[in-house]
């Protein structure tokens, strides 16, 4: 087994359970994410030049690692300070945010895909599948919030069909995730993973 | 586009899209290729081509200071396309001028709109003469003609007219119904200039080139937006150098950059319908980089590549609701805030209407205010020399306790209406009096919001919602006489404005205007008092009132409930018997018109006394 490489795959699999969970607790009077995104950003962050010995191309997202880390810093901070801006004036930094991370999640996935591709071509199945998905619903999401008027004359009984099914979508999408990583992580430290 | 103010805020919000678009660029460019890289300039040219909203912007605060900014100067100008108060709204991105000039800003736009009619004359002139110069050129020899034949054929393209030209530097496709290749006189080009000529040839490069020309031309005054469009020739060269590689093979590909960088000192066509190989020494130098990352793009981004271009469009294109009832500090900042951002809802308006005269509060008054009307309150705000304060009728009162009599619509998309400003009064005993101001009212629709004025002047009335002192507004009437009596009608209603509505945070505080409010109860009262003939010889006890309404009101009316008159027992004075009958529509989503009849049916122990529709008419 490739140490490095499995290093590197655990370090993205906590790094998924910190970006799909949410631990809040309530201090001072400001809601604190003990699991807060960031932490996910900077765990990849750490993995990429364990990811590189397989899939060259993953350093190419470090400098979109370290904007994202910096960005959920932030966002995290002004959390813990009880600091809210104006949603209209911070609209262009979520814009470039939001299609950074769309990029950076479908490569990191398509890199995981194929670094898993060596170790169980299901898992690098599913992990295509994962990113597919993600991507597409990430997608139309963001372009459906550009339309509110969109929204305000959808019908009660749509858009309450629509949050429920986003709801189960996410569940779905977060166990799936989870799961499959996690998977990838226990076939490499069986020895299934590329050689050194 | 019809003044100067709205080319401004049209090309700076153009720029914020494109600075966008260069970021987001740079940090993909050695991850998505150059099909992406030129591909995604699409949002950027929907944006041009799309009128920019001032009631969603990429940067909100652009269109406020461009309104305050525009307030300040025509103020002092005597314009014929901008007038001091009249929000932008932009029907279109093509500029028009339908007067002569008469103030500097008029000047201004003139002088904007000769410019983009110049830049497109000088692409035209350009195009003519090196249209006209290709005429001059003589066949290309037998070599080049075979060598185009030769590419072609091998790289399964369609050739094209040839023609030698004297004093070219290098080779460029002119025209675009009857394209022409240009090569320079005495030299057979290299096969992958060929190629990439007729690849530009393939895609109709040199239409899109006349169509980002014609783009050029609406911003030729805005120098970031022609860095961009010099970028997006860039880009499109690079893709071309893209399709080229895929179609070259090991040796080949190297030998193709070198071609490149033989041709970074020359000089180069550059006019709408042509496209060249060689595009200048900086260009060339970041299309030798692309070249350098052909293979090192990360594979399988295709579908990301267009998530992230419809994420883009979709964001660049709409923007973010300005909210700009709260901003502002100073008069024109406010007025300004509240043309771009008006009551959404008649409860809305007519609660800001109502707080803006009891605290003379300068926001909400410019909130509601029709835009022929915010000069004059502009003037009434300097005569007080207190940017956020004015003295009115009723800024002395001090109650906050709004009722709105009267309120139906007026069948012509606006609503009529009396604001009831409230005035209790202790006599001498301590008894209270609900004694009201009441000020008629209409409100009708304006910029995409309401808009609301006075009708007339404020009227008192004393002990109003004590029933038996009959000051209570009266709205309609009728009467009629039946075999042992008379009947009078009368009708009012009252709508409150609901406090407790999730987003009414702001309805307690007399400083904030709360545009999009929502009505808690409407209700409408019938006053039905029966005079009895003496000798009639009814049992007022045991009368009973059925009462509806008809007529217009979209159907509100007709089918409705009955108004239900309480527990059906008449408040009965000698032969007079008087029914309170009331009817409520709670959280109504639309106001309906005034009602024209109403339908009465009066019985007495189960027989029927009286069965009439009487028409009612203005209380006048």
């Amino acid at each position: 087994m490739n140490s490095q490489l499995y290093t590197a795959i655990s370090r993205v699999a906590y790094a998924y359970v910190f970006y799909y969970l949410d631990f809040n607790l309530g201090l001072n009077g400001h809601s604190i994410n003990f699991l807060p995104e960031w932490a996910c950003f900077a765990l990849i962050l750490s993995a990429l030049p364990g990811l590189a010995l397989a899939e060259r191309s993953a350093l190419l997202l470090r400098p979109l690692a370290w904007i994202l880390l910096a960005a959920n810093a932030a966002e995290w901070v002004m959390a813990l300070l009880g600091v809210s801006l104006e949603a209209g004036d911070l609209y262009l930094v979520n814009v470039l945010i939001d299609v950074v991370a769309l990029y950076f999640h479908f490569q990191l996935l398509t890199n995981l895909a194929s670094i898993a591709r060596g170790v169980n071509a299901s898992r690098a199945q599913s992990l295509l599948r994962i990113r597919t998905v993600t991507t597409l619903v990430g997608t139309a999401v963001s372009a459906l919030s550009a339309l509110p008027s969109l929204a305000e004359r959808a019908p009660d009984w749509l858009s309450t069909a629509a949050a429920a099914a986003l709801l189960v979508y996410v569940v779905i999408i977060v166990i799936w995730t989870l799961v499959t990583l996690f998977g990838l992580r226990a076939d490499m430290r069986r020895g299934e993973g590329p050689a050194q | 586009m019809g003044n100067i103010w709205e080319f401004l805020y049209q090309t700076l919000t153009v720029s914020i899209a494109a600075a966008v678009l260069l970021l987001i660029k740079w940090l993909l460019r050695d991850k998505l290729s150059p099909r992406w890289q030129y591909g995604v300039w699409a949002v950027l040219a929907l944006r041009v081509l799309w009128p920019a909203s001032t009631a969603r912007g990429l940067f909100p605060p652009l269109a406020l200071w461009i309104e305050t900014l525009k307030s300040a100067a025509e103020l002092r100008l005597n314009s014929a396309y901008a007038a001091p108060f009249e929000v932008m709204r932009l029907e279109s991105v093509l500029p028009w001028a339908d007067s002569a000039p008469r103030s500097v800003t008029d000047w201004l736009f003139a002088l904007y709109i000769a410019g983009a009619a110049a830049t497109l004359l000088w692409y035209a002139a350009r195009y003519v003469r090196l249209c006209s110069l290709l005429k001059r050129g003589a066949a290309v020899d037998a070599e080049t003609a075979r060598r185009i034949a030769e590419t072609a054929e091998k790289y399964g393209q369609r050739p094209c007219a040839a023609v030698a030209v004297p004093g070219l530097s290098s080779a460029f496709v002119c025209g675009v119904f009857r394209p022409v290749l240009a090569v320079p006189e005495g030299e057979t080009p290299d096969g992958k200039v060929i190629l990439h000529e007729l690849l530009h040839l393939k895609y109709r490069d040199a239409l899109q080139n006349v169509f980002w020309c014609c783009l050029r031309a609406l911003h030729w005054c805005n120098p970031l937006m022609q860095y961009v469009f010099d970028r997006v020739g860039n880009d499109m060269e690079s893709l071309c150098d893209q399709r080229v590689l895929e179609r070259l093979e090991g040796e080949e590909r190297r030998e193709y950059g070198g071609i490149l960088l033989e041709m970074a000192n020359g000089s180069y066509a550059r006019a709408p319908g042509t496209s060249s190989i060689s595009n200048g020494a900086k260009n060339i130098s970041r299309r030798i980089e692309a070249i350098a990352r052909f293979k090192l793009y990360p594979a399988g981004m295709a579908l990301v590549a267009a998530c992230t271009a419809v994420a883009l469009g979709a964001a660049l294109l709409t923007g973010a609701s300005g909210d700009y009832y709260l901003k502002g500090n100073d008069a024109l900042s406010i007025l300004a805030a509240a043309r771009l951002s008006r009551c959404t809802t008649v409860a809305g308006v007519l609660d800001t209407y109502h707080k803006g005269l009891l605290f003379g509060n300068v926001r909400c008054l410019a909130t509601v205010a029709p835009a022929g009307e915010q000069e004059e309150l502009y003037y009434e705000v300097q005569k007080w020399q207190n940017d956020t304060w004015i003295d009115t009728f009723a800024s002395q009162f001090d109650t906050y306790d709004p009722v709105f009599f009267n309120l139906f619509a007026d069948g012509e998309g606006g609503y009529t209406a009396e604001i009831g400003f409230f005035r209790p009064e202790y006599d001498s005993e301590g008894a209270l009096h609900e004694n009201y101001l009441l000020l008629p009212v209409e409100v009708w629709s304006e910029g995409g919001g309401y808009v609301a004025r006075a009708a007339g002047e404020p009227r008192p009335l004393r002990d109003t919602w004590r029933y038996d002192a009959g000051t209570m507004p009266v709205y309609s009437r009728a009467r009629c006489e039946f075999d042992g009596g008379e009947v009078e009608v009368e009708l009012y209603n009252f709508a409150l404005v609901d406090y407790w509505f999730p987003s009414a945070h702001n309805l307690m505080d007399g400083s904030v205007p709360e545009p999009d409010a929502q009505y808690n109860n409407y209700g409408i009262s019938a006053e039905v008092t029966i005079r009895f003939d003496e000798d009639a010889g009814i049992d007022t006890g045991h009368m009973t009132l059925n009462a509806r309404l008809t007529g217009s009101g979209d159907g509100v009316w007709d089918g409705a409930e009955d108004l239900e008159s309480g527990d059906n027992v008449p408040m009965v004075t000698g032969d007079t018997a008087t029914f309170f009958c009331f009817m409520s529509l709670y959280r109504p989503e639309e106001i309906p018109e005034p009602p024209e009849a109403i339908e009465l049916k009066l019985m007495d122990n189960g027989e029927t006394l009286f069965m009439e529709t009487l028409e009612l008419e203005a209380a006048g």
